[in-house]
């Protein structure tokens, strides 16, 4: 309070405050999985990929990337989970061939 | 006649999209007592993944439950005990193995706008003279932001894919086929894979 009556001057203060983050897409976060992946770091991957998948829903080929991740970590549930999620969001019939044959193979190994 | 068209349909549809083994219906697996696995050879693209794909079959096979003895000139037998005295003999093909296939994922860059808020505070002394006004003001400023698909990064994978047939010994017919392909991060888990999912249709001939 003492501070702010010494100063004849008129004072301003701007605060600017931005809410979100700017230009912060799903491109960031799978390039730093990437990065992760070729240096065999599949948990870091994961999370990247994760942070990729919650800024873009309907991307399947990420999905399917999430899903070979869990497979490589040895978590077959959620690699079903992801590989479900990769069949709903694409029409390729070459990636659906592929999640069919994950998906069997996962549900037959629990 | 409509029912005949029906069973005609789903006829045709199980046909399409029936992806299981070829099994040949008249033989008598009750009477086989060995499977002879024969020396799987390299694919073009890789030495030793012949030695990679034999030593996972008889690892699932050993893994199964079943005696695998690897002493014979001819290959590797599996023995199955059920008594029988027919012996098959196992032909693996490797019709793909790499583990550097490129996948490519595209992304959309997303601007997803900003808010920015401008306070402006009065100092006290001015606030004071100017009773009427306000000692602080506040701007708002929206920015809306943009979709725009425009990246894109890649990251290789491998692909194995195998071939077996049974052929029964002193007859050369051929008794049963299937093809198996996986795919996965690393070389060893998926071609392991690929055998395991194999072996265990090859089980159920068995059981």
């Amino acid at each position: 309070m003492n501070h702010c009556k010494s100063k004849r001057y008129m004072k301003t203060f701007i605060i600017f405050i931005f809410y979100g983050l700017l230009l912060a897409g799903s491109g960031t976060a799978l390039e730093n999985a990437a990065a992760a992946m070729k240096a065999g770091l599949f948990r870091e991957a994961l999370n990247h990929v994760e942070v990729a998948q919650s800024q873009d829903h309907s991307n399947a080929e990420v999905y399917r990337l999430k899903a070979l991740l869990h497979e490589a970590l040895n978590e077959p549930n959620n690699a079903i989970q992801a590989w479900k999620s990769c069949l709903k969001n694409t029409q390729n019939d070459l990636l659906i061939n592929e999640a069919k044959v994950h998906i069997q193979s996962l549900q037959g190994r629990e | 006649m409509r029912l005949s068209i029906a069973f005609l349909l789903a006829g045709l549809l199980t046909l399409c999209c029936w992806s299981g083994p070829a099994v040949s219906p008249n033989y008598d697996f009750s009477n086989v007592g060995i499977i002879l696995l024969k020396p799987v050879y390299d694919h073009s693209v890789m030495n030793g993944s012949g030695e990679i794909i034999e030593s996972n079959l008889s690892f699932i096979f050993m893994k199964n439950g079943y005696d695998v003895s690897e002493t014979t000139q001819e290959g590797t037998s599996i023995h199955i005990r059920n008594g029988g005295t027919r012996t098959l003999n196992l032909v693996c093909t490797i019709t793909e193995f790499t583990d550097s296939e490129v996948i490519i994922v595209p992304y959309r860059l997303e601007d997803r706008g900003r808010t920015e808020t401008t306070v402006t505070q009065l100092p006290e002394l001015d606030a004071i003279d100017n009773q009427s006004g306000p000692t602080t003001s506040t701007t708002t400023t929206t920015y809306a932001g943009s979709m725009q698909e425009s990246g894109r990064i890649e990251y290789t994978r491998a692909r194995v894919g195998i071939i077996l047939k049974m052929t029964d010994q002193r007859t050369g017919r051929l008794v049963w086929s299937h093809s198996y392909w996986y795919s996965g991060l690393e070389l060893h888990r998926t071609a392991e894979t690929c055998v395991r999912n194999a072996i265990s249709q090859i089980r159920k001939l068995f059981q």
